[in-house]
């Protein structure tokens, strides 16, 4: 392990990095209140249904799902953003990526754990879901494997872990300084957490080596989550449901919504936590870059299916797409198409715009664009089945419209609490990559912007 | 998604004329009052919330004066290859070896999952408690279960007098014949529209009648091998 | 996962169902039914027969009751009229029974009337009250102008007014709103149509598959007509302005202008004595005046039916192999409707299929009552019967006559008589024998609430084709739950107070000693005979009797003289028919009303337009477009008496020139399940008949009209998938 050089400054460095622990400042403690009352208001919408009854929804027959499966999706999506971001870009060795991989990775185990919610609590019987767990019991009852809710079950465990733990080992050197850091309770938790660090060359080795092999494990990983997400919908005969594409549809998607995601968390935490040279332009342009060629690829994968549900002209899926592109929804549809394609492609392809507020913009409207997106995957079709004696309709009552408001409210506030109690950009990457690597090649982070313009 | 259901059991299907079917929904009301459906009243009916375990459809072909109308009464079709089954999670709906598509309140968890994939949209779910104002609830039929809130619900082939019937065969120490078992939407058809009966057993009314060159059956493409068979109204 | 494992899990699923009752949950006690074929144990069901007393049809049922309570009602397969089979509303007679809102015991008024503040009493008390105010106008003088409104007399309720008019000393006004079946075939003959057999069915707007005679009676008839061992599949054609239920069966449907039924089948007869293809000749010579002013031609553009259709349909009539002509139901009860049913009947009798398989079936017996097996009494002359609407009027108009009393049973006038509504609020004393609280009921000053089907005596005779007499009887199937009596027995007590004496008095005890009595006697003619209590022990587990009634051998022998002049003037008019007509039809599962308070039925959506919890009106989609309205618009219907406000549903299947509404909503009085439900159609139609057809202007209106549907509505069309 090469030791700092003497002329950059690593105290400054690490005062910065370690300043939002200390002071966060006024903007934090805004959001966090903010997002607080969000989730109150989730909460008691939750209570409400709870003790009420799924009733207290809009579902109804035969629109069985809604709101519950969209944020289920959307966040599940979100998710992707970061174990697949910072895990392709360790892999490729990208160098930019050293700021950006603790928030993303961040952002992919809150997202989880707020999508992994509402197959519970959308179930009529919520106190039952344990179920689906295969647990052994005197009644010999198994989950029924057969099912894509249980392939869910097991895939979204399986990612969260590894998130988690891809979290975590990139965390030990920085929990280590921490510890040195800090004293009392905190010097103990992090002295815990950080499972006694100390810098030695053998454990350098293990944790490089560790965090290398998650990234290659995390990949193949995140993508079946999605995959399988998508086989929710892409294993039944419902109209435009039952596609083959859904798979990569999904995960490309979701890497989209990811992408947009992490765009935002990064411009606010360099707001907020004052690290405007620490997440640079140089940061957004590429992630811009990102976020265009997800885009292009969204925007293929949508005409691909739409154009062969058209061209089919099969009445079920005509029904479905006449709403989605002519009828009630068409206004949803034509949103979606310019909030993930019309305006972020262009705006992303000059390179005028694609500066920290051009990219800012793109990223609200995809996020906003994709949640819709999945809207519009599972309710037209529901609207609409293959007798039309029963086709109905749906409106959102104010319980699902809060616990939907309310999972932004959550994530940010778990964001916002992480981002408080460890550095929300990993100090010894960081380090790792200043001026002058081995061989002398000048690294992005130590490049002022102005020559990186090629980039 | 196959699970072979090999069985010397009876199993049990129903044959529906729709040339003698007028439509008057007797039977709706008949089940509606042997298994305990409550009327969820105008507001949550209004959300598209009312149970009908079976249903009178209605199609208008045409315009006046030249106007047709067909009626179809649809219950749950008994897939031999249902799709409700595999995609439940906790084996809450399953294939009995009679060939039922059976439905486990208590098991069932609620994911919905199963009505998304009935082509025939004949599930249906208790958005809350069942209620009755009493004494309305002294004319429940105390040989089926209430569904709570949470739970899928559906056509059951009035299992509780198939049971009946079986019962009753095995005591006169024979097999199941035509007679045994009759669901309460069959026994009170006003026109006998509905036939119902075991399709094992060769010789039983729905046997002879599922060979009718007019018998078909509800999407018949999707190969969910529906155990109710309808007769067309062409002579 | 094996069947093995289920069984143990439903075992489990059965504590963890009581488990829930514990918090709230009560229902859940109940064993649930997916428990496995091995463990099954049914419980024991007791099956009592009765009759159905939810319409005048009359079908036989047997009740599943245990632990003494009722839990299902289905069709007695003994019983000639329905063979097992039972209607939507039989189906939901527990309903009636169980009903949340049905009055619980006797009361009198403590308030001002229609205040709603009442004081529960006993038995005792009420009867003496009545009795009291009974023998006290009894002494004024004024029994003869008492008035007694009744859904029907036939039954013990008839015998129980006979004693009324005996302890009163004076014969009453007595209402009867049960619809009577159109007489051309001869008073009282009441014929029955062979649909089963008929190869050729020609309906002028019968609902025979919905309301009408027999819903579930011709229904099986209809079941047998399409689809029936070695027969041929019959055609069935349809000739009203508004396409029912049964119109929507029909191989061909007609929409003929209203009230043109009669014209189109004098044309009908017309084409077929041209053509030389009447089988009965001698038929016309019942004709008042020749049928050639009523050539198809002629009358095409009044009718709206061109002349070769009709020509068509006379060749298939008369050729058919097995013809038959239905008449026109309550919608007859217009000026021309005697007249159109004797117009359609001279179909019959041209094609001379009375009493021949498939066709009409005269009784051939004199009039039948089971009850006539019980001691007669001479009490005063005949009861004068008219609708409370006609009767109100007449009374009204001749202002001599005020009505001292108003007995109210099983009719509920305020409601269906609009503008009876001043002169019964005039009336000094209004007892009410409603099993609910309703909005005449609401008004009394004395409320002695009455059995409900399943809980009372009572026995139906009816005369079947042949010589076949059927006796129905009534009985209770369980305890009765409130405080309720029997209207018979109360107006028998009331009589007793008023010093009647009955020629026995063990007969005459209550309903149940009466039918009791009938029941011993029915083989025999009134004489006691031997095994008579095997014989009733029979009849009550069968519930039903069927004899031979002596022959009267005089079967439609009646010619009754056809008078055709009435369609002069309808020939003529072709100017000044309404732009807008109005239909008001019976709905086919709440009816009138009455079972308004069924949740049920309120939840069963109408089989053409899906509707439930509502009122609507049908309009055609152009005439609809005509006035902007849209599927759903709320639209006020206003006539010459009275206007309402409903939401329109667009159906394809009415003319152009004809809206309809189905009655049976508009309560204000009526519990929970009926009240501020729709519109009370009454108020558009006051007339005393169902089926009649007035002008009626629709403007839409500003505001949301509550438009319920359980299927989409019936624009959405579709091939059954193969
Ligand atoms: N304008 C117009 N007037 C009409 C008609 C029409 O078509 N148009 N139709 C006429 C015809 S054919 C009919 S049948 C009548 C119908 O008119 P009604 O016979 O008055 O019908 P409902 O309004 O249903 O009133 C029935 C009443 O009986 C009471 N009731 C219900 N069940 C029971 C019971 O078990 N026991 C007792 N004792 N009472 C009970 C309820 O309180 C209910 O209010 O209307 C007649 N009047
Ligand atoms: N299921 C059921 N059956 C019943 C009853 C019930 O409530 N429910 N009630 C019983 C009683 S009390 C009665 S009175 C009968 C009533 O039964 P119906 O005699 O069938 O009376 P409606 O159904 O009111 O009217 C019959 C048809 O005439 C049409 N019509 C109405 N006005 C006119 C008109 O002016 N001209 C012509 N040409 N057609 C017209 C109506 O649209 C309807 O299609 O049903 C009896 N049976
Ligand atoms: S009809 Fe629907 S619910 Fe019934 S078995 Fe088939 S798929 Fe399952
Ligand atoms: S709702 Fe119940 S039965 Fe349907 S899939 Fe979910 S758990 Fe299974
Ligand atoms: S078979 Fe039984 S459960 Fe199924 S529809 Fe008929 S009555 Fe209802
Ligand atoms: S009861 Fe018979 S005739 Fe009436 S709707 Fe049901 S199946 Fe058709
Ligand atoms: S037709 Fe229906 S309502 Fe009338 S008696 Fe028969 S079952 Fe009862
Ligand atoms: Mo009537």
């Amino acid at each position: 392990m090469k030791d700092l050089q003497p002329n950059s400054n690593s105290e400054t460095i690490t005062a910065d990095l370690l300043r939002p622990l200390s002071k966060p400042g006024l903007g934090w403690y805004t959001t966090v209140t903010i997002s607080g009352l969000l989730v109150l208001l989730a909460a008691v919408a939750l209570g409400y249904q709870f003790t009420k009854g799924l009733g207290v929804w809009g579902i109804n027959r035969p629109v069985f799902w809604a709101l519950d499966i969209t944020n289920f999706v959307f966040w599940i999506g979100i998710s992707h953003a970061g174990t697949l971001i910072s895990a392709i870009l360790r892999v490729t060795g990208a160098e930019w990526r050293r700021p950006v991989t603790r928030c993303a990775e961040a952002i992919t185990v809150f997202a989880l754990m707020i999508g992994a919610l509402f197959p519970i609590i959308h179930l009529g019987r919520p106190q039952f879901f344990y179920w689906l767990v295969p647990y052994p019991n005197e009644r010999g009852l198994w989950p029924n494997f057969r099912s894509p809710l249980a392939w869910d079950f097991f895939a979204i465990n399986t990612y969260l872990l590894g998130s988690i733990i891809y979290l975590y080992l990139p965390l030990i050197p920085d929990l280590a300084l921490l510890r040195d850091k800090s004293s009392g309770l905190f010097r103990r938790v992090y002295g815990a957490l950080c499972l006694g660090w100390r810098g030695t060359q053998l454990q350098w080795d293990r944790l490089e080596r560790a965090v290398r092999a998650m990234a290659v494990i995390i990949i193949p990983v995140a993508v079946s989550v999605h995959t399988i997400v998508s086989w929710d919908f892409a294993m039944t005969i419902r109209p435009m449901w039952h596609s083959t594409m859904f798979g990569p549809y999904f995960v490309a998607g979701a890497i989209f919504s990811g992408i947009a995601a992490l765009i935002l968390a990064m411009a606010v935490i360099r707001r907020v936590f004052h690290l405007e040279n620490y997440l640079r332009p140089v940061h957004f342009n590429n992630l811009g870059l990102l976020l265009l060629t997800m885009s292009l690829i969204w925007f293929y994968f949508t005409f691909a299916e739409y154009l062969t549900s058209w061209y089919g002209n099969e009445p079920e899926e005509m029904a479905v797409f006449r709403s989605k592109v002519s009828g009630v929804y068409a206004p949803l549809f034509w949103g979606t198409v310019v909030c993930c394609f019309a305006i972020p492609a262009p705006l992303l392809a000059i390179k005028r715009f694609r500066t920290i507020k051009g990219t800012m913009v793109a990223s609200v409207l995809v996020v906003i664009g994709m949640w819709f997106e999945r809207f519009l995957i599972i309710v037209p079709t529901l609207t609409q089945p293959k007798f039309t004696f029963n086709w109905g309709s749906y409106t959102p009552t104010w319980v699902e419209l809060s616990l939907t408001a309310g999972t932004f409210g959550y994530f940010v506030l778990l964001y916002s609490i992480f981002s408080r109690l460890f550095p929300i950009i990993a100090i010894w990457e960081y380090k790792e990559g200043l001026p002058l690597g081995e061989h002398g090649e000048q690294t992005v982070v130590g490049v002022p912007d102005a020559e990186l313009e090629s980039v | 998604m196959k699970e072979e259901t090999k069985s010397n059991k009876p199993q049990w299907g129903m044959v529906i004329d729709l040339d003698r079917c007028t439509g008057c929904e007797a039977c709706v009301v008949a089940c509606r009052v042997e298994n305990n459906i409550p009327a969820v009243g105008p507001e949550e009916a209004a959300k598209g919330r009312s149970i009908n375990w079976i249903r009178v459809e209605r199609y208008v072909e045409g315009e006046y004066p030249d106007v047709k109308v067909k009626f179809m009464p649809v219950l749950c079709q008994h897939c031999e290859e249902a799709p409700c089954e595999p995609v439940c999670p906790v084996y809450a709906t399953y294939r009995t070896d009679e060939g039922l598509n059976a439905q486990v309140y208590n098991r069932c968890v609620g994911t919905r999952y199963c009505a998304n994939n009935c082509p025939y949209t004949v599930r249906f779910f208790n958005f809350f408690d069942p209620k009755w104002d009493a004494p309305l609830e002294k004319a429940l039929n105390p040989e089926v279960s209430i569904r709570p809130r949470g739970v899928m619900e559906k056509c059951t082939f009035c299992i509780q007098r198939i049971r009946k019937g079986e019962e009753k065969a095995k005591d006169e120490e024979r097999e199941v014949r035509d007679g045994d078992v009759v669901p309460a939407c069959v026994q009170t058809c006003e026109t006998k529209a509905m036939y119902f009966g075991n399709l094992a057993d060769p010789t039983s009314e729905v046997s002879k009648l599922s060979k009718s060159n007019r018998a078909m059956r509800l999407l018949e493409d999707l190969g969910t091998k529906p155990r109710v068979i309808y007769l067309n109204k062409g002579d | 996962m094996k069947r093995r494992e289920f069984i143990i899990l439903s075992g489990i699923g059965a504590t963890s169902a009581s488990l829930l009752s514990a918090c709230g949950h009560p229902e859940e006690k109940l064993i649930p039914a997916l428990i496995p074929d091995e463990e099954y144990v049914p419980g024991i069901d007791y099956w009592k027969p009765s009759t159905c007393g939810m319409c005048s049809a009359g079908c036989g049922i047997v009740v599943r009751t245990r632990e003494h309570k009722a839990n299902k009602i289905e069709g007695n397969s003994l019983h000639p009229v329905n063979r097992g089979a039972l209607c939507a509303r039989g189906q939901a007679g527990l309903e009636v029974l169980y009903n949340p809102d049905r009055i619980k015991a006797p009361m009198k008024r403590s308030g001002e009337r229609a205040e709603g503040k009442w004081q529960e009493i006993s038995w005792e008390e009420a009867i003496q009250l009545l009795g009291d105010k009974l023998s006290e106008i009894k002494s004024r003088g004024e029994a003869n102008n008492i008035v007694f409104a009744t859904f029907d007399t036939q039954g013990v309720l008839g015998i129980a007014l006979k004693s009324l008019k005996a302890a009163l000393g004076a014969k009453f006004w007595v209402t009867q709103e049960r619809w009577s079946h159109p007489s051309s075939y001869g008073s009282g003959v009441n014929p029955v149509f062979d649909i089963a057999n008929a190869s050729y069915l020609l309906s002028f707007g019968a609902r025979f598959l919905e309301t009408w005679h027999s819903p579930v009676r011709y229904s099986l008839a209809y079941g047998e007509f399409r689809r029936s061992q070695g027969k041929a599949r019959g055609r069935f054609i349809q000739i009203e302005p508004r396409m029912s239920l049964t119109g929507a069966n029909a191989d061909e449907w007609i929409p003929a202008a209203v009230g043109s039924e009669g014209l189109i089948a004098l044309a009908t007869a017309q084409v077929i004595t041209r053509e030389g293809l009447a089988k009965d000749s001698n038929a016309i010579k019942s004709l008042n005046q020749p049928l050639d002013s009523f050539k198809p031609e002629d009358i095409a553009s009044t009718t709206g039916i061109d002349s070769e259709r009709i020509i068509r349909l006379a060749r298939e009539f008369a050729s058919a192999e097995r013809p038959l002509a239905i008449g026109t139901g309550t919608s007859s009860s217009r000026a021309v409707g005697d007249a159109s049913d004797a117009a359609i009947q001279l179909l019959n009798k041209l094609v001379g299929n009375l009493n021949k398989p498939g066709g009409v079936q005269l009784p051939d017996a004199e009039r039948f009552d089971a009850l006539d097996r019980l001691p007669q009494f001479d009490h005063a002359g005949e009861i004068v019967d008219w609708g409370i609407n006609d009767l109100s009027i007449r009374l009204n108009n001749s202002k001599s006559v005020n009505v001292p009393a108003l007995l109210v049973h099983r009719v509920d006038p305020l409601r269906i008589a609009p503008r009876s509504a001043e002169w019964i609020k005039g009336i000094p004393f209004i007892a009410s024998f409603s099993s609910f609280m309703d909005e005449t009921t609401n008004l009394a000053d004395l409320v002695l609430p009455d059995h409900t089907q399943l809980e009372r005596w009572d026995l139906v005779s009816s005369v079947e084709p042949g010589s076949k007499g059927v006796v129905s009887l009534v009985q209770p199937v369980i305890a009765p739950l409130h405080k309720t009596m029997q209207t018979e027995d109360v107006l028998l007590s009331a009589c007793r107070t008023l010093g009647f004496k009955e020629p026995d008095p063990e007969a005459f005890q209550s309903a149940e000693s009466m039918v009791k009595y009938a029941g011993q006697r029915l083989n025999s003619n009134g004489q006691k005979t031997e095994g008579e209590d095997d014989q009733l022990k029979s009849f009550t587990e069968a519930g039903v009797w069927v004899g031979d009634l002596p022959a009267k051998g005089s079967s439609g022998q009646q010619q009754s003289g056809v008078s055709i002049s009435p369609f002069d003037a309808l020939r003529e008019n072709k100017v000044n028919s309404p732009s807008l007509t109005l239909l008001c039809y019976e709905h086919a599962v709440l009816g009138m009303g009455d079972f308004a308070n069924l949740p049920s039925l309120q939840e069963l959506p109408d089989p053409m337009t899906s509707v439930i919890w509502g009122s609507w009106v049908e309009i055609n989609p152009q005439t609809a477009a005509s006035l902007g309205v849209n599927d759903g618009d709320l639209v006020e219907i206003a006539t010459d008496h009275g206007s309402v406000r409903v939401p329109a549903v667009l159906y394809p299947a009415i003319r152009p020139d004809v809206i309809a509404i189905p009655y049976g909503q508009g309560h204000t009085k009526y519990g929970r399940y009926a009240d501020g439900r729709g519109a009370n159609v009454f108020d558009l139609n006051p007339y005393g008949a169902p089926g009649e057809a007035i002008a009626a202007k629709v403007t839409k209106v500003v505001g949301k009209g509550e438009l319920i549907r359980f299927g989409t509505d019936l624009w959405q069309q579709m091939e059954i998938k193969r």
